[in-house]
Parts: C-alpha cells; sequence; structure tokens
C-alpha cells in the first residue's frame, strides 16, 4: 500500500512540476514550486514509513522551513520591483 | 491490524485529495482560480495523509514529529499562498474582466 502511494505521490509531483516549466506568468511558476515542495515533503514521510528511520523527518520538517522562507522571500522581491 | 487498515484507507483517501489538487491546477484558465483550488485542496491532502500516518504508526516518537510536520506545514501553507497571490495583486497583474471594467470606467 505504502509503495503504491510513493509511486502515485512521484507521479503527482511530476505532473506539478509541469505547471513550472509552462507556467504562463511568474506566480504560476511559484505556486508549482510551492505544491511540488508539500508534495516532496509527503514522499519524504512515506519513504520514513519504508525505511523505519526516524531522521527522516528531521530532514522533512527542514525542508518544509527553507521552503517556506525561500518562496517568502523571491514573492517580496518580485512584489517590490527587484528593491530588497 | 486494524489499524494498520483504517490508517491506509485515510492515506488512501488523501492521496485522492492530492490528485484532485493537481487535476485542478490544470483545469482552470486564470491564475486566481488556480492558486485557490491547488493550495487549499493541497494542504487537505496533506493534512489527511499525515493523519493516516499517525493512525498507521500508533502513539510513538515517529508519530509525534509527524503531529509537528502538521502543525509546521499548516501554519506556513496559508501564510506562503497569501504572499504569493498578495504578490500578485501588487505586482499588476490583473484578470482579463477587470482589466475591461477599468478601462470602461477611466
Amino acid at each position: 500500500m505504502i509503495n503504491i502511494v510513493t509511486h502515485i505521490l512521484v507521479a503527482a509531483t511530476l505532473m506539478t512540476a509541469v505547471r513550472i516549466l509552462i507556467g504562463p506568468t511568474l506566480w504560476d511558476r511559484l505556486i508549482g514550486f510551492n505544491l511540488m515542495s508539500s508534495k516532496m515533503i509527503m514522499i519524504i514521510v512515506m519513504c520514513a514509513i519504508i525505511f523505519e528511520k526516524n531522521f527522516l523527518l528531521d530532514i522533512a520538517l527542514t525542508y518544509a522551513l527553507i521552503g517556506f522562507v525561500s518562496t517568502l522571500f523571491i514573492a517580496r522581491f518580485v512584489r517590490d520591483k527587484g528593491k530588497i | 491490524m486494524i489499524r494498520e487498515l483504517i490508517g491506509n484507507i485515510i492515506i488512501g483517501i488523501g492521496v485522492v485529495a492530492v490528485l484532485l489538487g493537481v487535476f485542478g491546477l490544470y483545469r482552470f484558465r486564470d491564475f486566481y482560480s488556480r492558486i485557490l483550488i491547488g493550495s487549499m485542496i493541497d494542504t487537505v491532502g496533506f493534512i489527511t495523509v499525515c493523519l493516516g500516518v499517525i493512525v498507521r504508526s500508533g502513539i510513538s516518537w515517529f508519530s509525534l514529529k509527524v503531529l509537528l510536520l502538521i502543525a509546521v506545514v499548516m501554519i506556513i501553507n496559508p501564510v506562503i499562498t497569501h504572499a504569493i497571490a498578495s504578490s500578485a495583486y501588487h505586482g499588476g497583474y490583473r484578470l482579463q474582466d477587470e482589466e475591461d471594467k477599468d478601462a470602461s470606467d477611466s
């Protein structure tokens, strides 16, 4: 069950990555990046179940926080038109 | 054993929600519909999958860490969505109908 779910989530991640490639505007690419990082967190949690390792959840938490900071500051950078 | 079965069913419901979110990302034509549907359904799917993981693994340090992950994502996902939508609005992105209305008003 968990293996099948992991494969489906990988397929969903690739479909979201296509939105990053074809997105008409810059903000479409940003929302694609946000959704892709949340699906990556789900894949890491599934890997933590499969391999029965606790430290993979710490990696998932760090991934969530770094994705938050990077997306927030790219959004602010674009809104202020390049002024930091 | 029955706990694993219930957890697997909840994870399946969450994966269906995630797939609906990916479908909605391609279904709609304009940006604001896409950001609404994509982020909301994806947050629902994330929380449901992690609740399934908690039910599946019982009470342990593992499920406590997953609970912390749910708490973090419930805070930061709406904040990111608001930041992107606010950036699009203040950065000058408008829908086609609003542009026509603004032009007819002025």
